[in-house]
């Protein structure tokens, strides 16, 4: 060990070596992040249920998932809609929030407080709840339908409402992250910038469009990167509240990936899966950090 | 404005008046709290659920949460240490990597690390929940940014003092990063007690579950729900974050996740 570090280390004056500090993440980063992912390509190209021995099948699984699997490309659909409509949605509203954030009022620090604090939320206890509102028969929300003399919804038998119901519960739930986000960004706009506008006769609508939008740019690009990759992985939605139905119409990718590997236990069938959402994720990425550089050298 | 403040406020609302009614006041539907209240009841009905279950799942809540963030912090810290106080070959590479790995979404690793703790029997064993919260790997790089944050000077006196690299860790390093370690242990608590896939795939026993996965159990011996205990329960798996939420508040700041501090 020592003359490995010897080795690699070239150390700055005195000191011990480097061994102990580096050594426990490493091992732990090797054991249980990139030996299950080199694990997981490999078996990508088996067949195996855990039981008998692994059966090797080339590029079957993937052939298989891209071409002969319907119920795949639903799940990628499903998970594309679900992350075009929820990154718009997820990126406006808490926008707005920050902005009534920004000004002073009473109670100020409770509404945040109340706004923030549900992106810290267990999931399961989030979605509980709103499963218990929603619900047919006991939930608040068709007793006041029918209160009102209005057809109640059938929530989660009906595709188009489940969708609503899962970007629903998502946006309260994970609006305040956003909000804060934006809400720091907004305290570091100088104050000069929006009395110069004012000066020019710029409107409030002009200000926001030529002072706040531009200030706010870094942040927005940051908080769709992120949205479109965690809604990429949407899951706890899913099976908590819907179980991918009705008839696998809220099915994702993730979701799939579950059933198959750890309901069916076909797990190189799900280890590939996993590549390829891993791979839409790295394409989009990649095409992220493009953009993202194009628009620094623009800037330049 | 109204309507959105009906949408953000009422979840909230309800399931605190929801806690305080038995079954049957819940299904009468009325927006004031149960009369006569019924939240103490509740409570009792949901410690003594099978056996006192739930103090299973809160004890192992916070010992998954506290034993993953604070161990996982402290690596993550002493691997920011090395990247900020070593020169070695391959530095920069080893910490692309990091940064690479970051992006890898957990779900293409939980597959592959659940049939490895098969075959080292961890599953159904905390160390199936505890093995992965210790690798943090977006702590490592903030731990490279605030240790970065520390002076020269610091390091530089402690070596004319002579100090070891590890009291140089302790007695210097430490309280320059101190804040930075709070808030990452934190949100790494935070993290822990709200991941539901991971205890969901590798624990079977009820005994073993965190509280976000055992209140998604709850049911009467026929498998029917019983909501007024799944509430109740929610509730106080919703509560510690709440009190550390509102307690700790000035440390939980997400701009770290954009670098935009």
């Amino acid at each position: 060990m020592r003359r490995i570090s010897g080795w690699l280390v070239r150390r700055r004056r005195e000191g011990g070596p480097i061994a102990p500090f580096l050594l426990p993440y490493l091992s732990f980063f090797s054991v249980f992040i990139a030996a299950p992912l080199i694990m997981g390509f490999l078996l990508s190209f088996y067949k195996w249920d855990l039981l008998s021995a692994p059966k090797f099948l080339g590029f079957g699984n993937y052939l298989y998932l891209l071409f002969r699997d319907s119920k795949f490309w639903t799940a990628v659909r499903n998970t594309f809609v679900f992350a075009g409509i929820s990154t718009p949605l997820l990126l406006v509203v808490p926008l707005l929030f920050a902005i009534a954030l920004n000004r002073d009022f009473r109670g100020r620090l409770w509404a945040m407080i109340g706004l923030i604090a549900p992106s810290f939320f267990p999931s399961a206890a989030v979605l509980l709840v709103w499963s218990w509102m929603l619900d047919v028969k006991v939930g608040i929300i068709n007793y006041y339908f029918q209160r009102w003399g209005l057809q109640p919804p059938a929530w989660l038998s009906d595709p188009t409402t489940t969708w609503l119901i899962i970007i629903g519960v998502t946006l309260w739930w994970s609006s305040g992250f956003n909000t804060i986000l934006y809400l720091s960004a907004l305290q570091k706009i100088p104050k000069e910038q929006y009395e110069a506008a004012a000066l020019d006769g710029a409107g409030s609508w002009a200000q926001f469009w030529h002072v706040t939008i531009p200030w706010l740019r870094n942040v927005m690009v940051f908080i769709s990167t992120m949205q479109v990759l965690s809604s990429f992985m949407i899951f706890d939605q899913i099976y908590i509240l819907t179980g991918g139905g009705p008839y696998g119409q809220t099915r994702t990718v993730v979701y799939y990936l579950y059933e198959t590997g750890f309901q069916r236990f076909q797990m190189g069938r799900a280890s590939a899966m996993s590549w390829l959402l891993f791979g839409f994720i790295a394409v989009f990425a990649i095409a992220q950090l493009e953009v993202m550089a194009k628009r620094v050298r623009a800037a330049e | 404005m109204v309507l959105a403040s009906l949408y953000f406020i009422f979840p909230f609302y309800w399931l605190v008046v929801s806690i305080t009614k038995n079954t049957s006041q819940l299904f009468q539907k009325s927006i004031a709290p149960g009369v006569p209240n019924y939240f103490l009841e509740n409570v009792r009905m949901v410690l003594g659920y099978e056996n006192g279950v739930f103090y299973h799942w809160l004890r192992n809540s916070f010992f998954y949460a506290t034993a993953g963030a604070l161990v996982g912090v402290f690596i993550a810290a002493l691997a920011g240490f090395a990247f900020r106080r070593y020169e070695f070959y391959g530095k920069r590479l080893l910490f692309l990597l990091i940064l690479g790995f970051a992006m890898v979404p957990g779900y293409a690793t939980t597959l592959p690390l659940f049939m490895i703790f098969k075959s080292l029997r961890f599953i159904d064993t905390p160390w199936a929940i505890l093995f992965p919260s210790f690798v943090n790997v977006f702590g490592v790089y903030l731990m490279v940014t605030y240790w970065n944050q520390v002076p020269q000077e610091l390091f530089d006196a402690a070596e004319i003092d002579g100090a070891s690299d590890f009291l140089v860790f302790f007695r210097i390093g430490f309280p320059g990063i101190a804040t930075g370690f709070v808030t990452l242990a934190l949100l790494a608590f935070v993290g822990v007690w709200n991941n539901f896939f991971l205890p969901l795939v590798m624990l079977n026993s009820r005994a073993r579950m965190p509280l976000i996965l055992g209140i998604t159990t709850i049911t009467d011996p026929q498998g029917f729900p019983v909501y007024n205990l799944t509430l109740t329960a929610s509730f106080f798996t919703i509560l510690p974050l709440l009190v550390i939420f509102v307690v700790f508040q000035r440390f939980f700041r997400p701009q770290l996740y954009a670098g935009l501090h």
